[in-house]
């Protein structure tokens, strides 16, 4: 089996998230923000080798943790203007980017499986380890909720 | 029909519940469980018609709940909800007795297909 990963592109990420969000989710490419303050989700290879990462601001936590549980979009918001993200929504990111690492893979590459998702504090090591990585990023505004940025570094 | 689905997200749990319900099953004759040992303990004292299970989870994954469960000769209707969908895995999870595999993120399609599949 090879042993490269997929690269994540416009279409993949906009039918991926779609079935998760709903068919109406519009998302584009875009240049890739500093990673500093953002969350992280780590990506292991199958000999737990760290091989890429989903670099995420608040605002993608926030509105699609709160998607997947249906929380009102109000309380996202909220959560982003006082800067504070509830276990909960980490939680639910836990599970999109679980389902992310699929954006990742491709019949004929490399298996890896998610991780952990770190907060912004926790993550300046993986960034640092990954920082000569090639990167895919995108806005995804998730319907009903609001725009957010996740960007991908593939080793 | 009774149905025990398995996942460590509640958030997912909680789209597979309502996507059961689209699909017609009562929210009542849907059990759940955090882990696969959770499952199995709860399995071995009243084994529902069929099991949902991701397959990575903490404590226990769906993949050894399902081989303890036929080790202990526990002949549950078993299908993974899971992101774990290449070839390999899928080939794995028959080895183990899966009856299917439905991919994350599933639609109220794939659901309606196994279960019809099942019922039938």
């Amino acid at each position: 089996m090879s042993t490269t990963y997929a690269i994540p592109t416009l279409q993949t990420v906009s039918s991926l998230l779609g079935m998760i969000f709903g068919d109406d989710l519009s998302a584009s490419g875009c240049e890739s923000p500093a990673p500093d303050g953002k969350y992280v989700a780590t990506f292991l290879s199958d000999d737990d080798q760290l091989v890429a990462l989903c670099v995420c601001d608040k605002e993608f936590v926030a509105y699609s943790g709160a998607a997947l549980s249906m929380i009102p979009a109000d309380v996202a918001k909220e959560m982003i203007a006082g800067n504070a993200v509830t276990d909960a929504m980490v939680d639910n990111f836990y599970e999109v980017m679980n389902i992310c690492s699929k954006l990742l893979m491709s019949e004929s590459g490399a298996h890896l499986r998610l991780g952990k998702t770190l907060s912004p504090d926790q993550s300046a090591d993986p960034i640092a380890a990954m920082k000569e990585s090639q990167t895919a990023a995108f806005v995804v505004d998730i319907p009903r909720y609001g725009k957010g940025t996740l960007t991908f570094v593939i080793t | 029909m009774n149905i025990l689905v398995v996942d460590d997200s509640s958030a997912m749990r909680m789209m597979v519940v309502r996507t059961l319900r689209q699909a017609g099953i009562d929210k009542k004759n849907v059990a759940q469980a955090e882990d696969g040992a959770i499952a199995l303990e709860a399995i071995r004292k009243k084994a529902p018609d069929l099991v949902l299970a991701d397959w990575n989870m903490p404590n226990m994954t769906g993949l050894e709940l399902l081989e303890a469960l036929r080790a202990e000769n526990i002949d549950v209707t078993f299908g993974f909800i899971t992101t774990e969908s290449s070839k390999e895995m899928r080939q794995k999870a028959t080895d183990a007795g899966a009856q299917f595999l439905i991919s994350k993120p599933f639609t109220l399609d794939s659901f309606e297909k196994v279960l019809s599949t099942i019922m039938n």
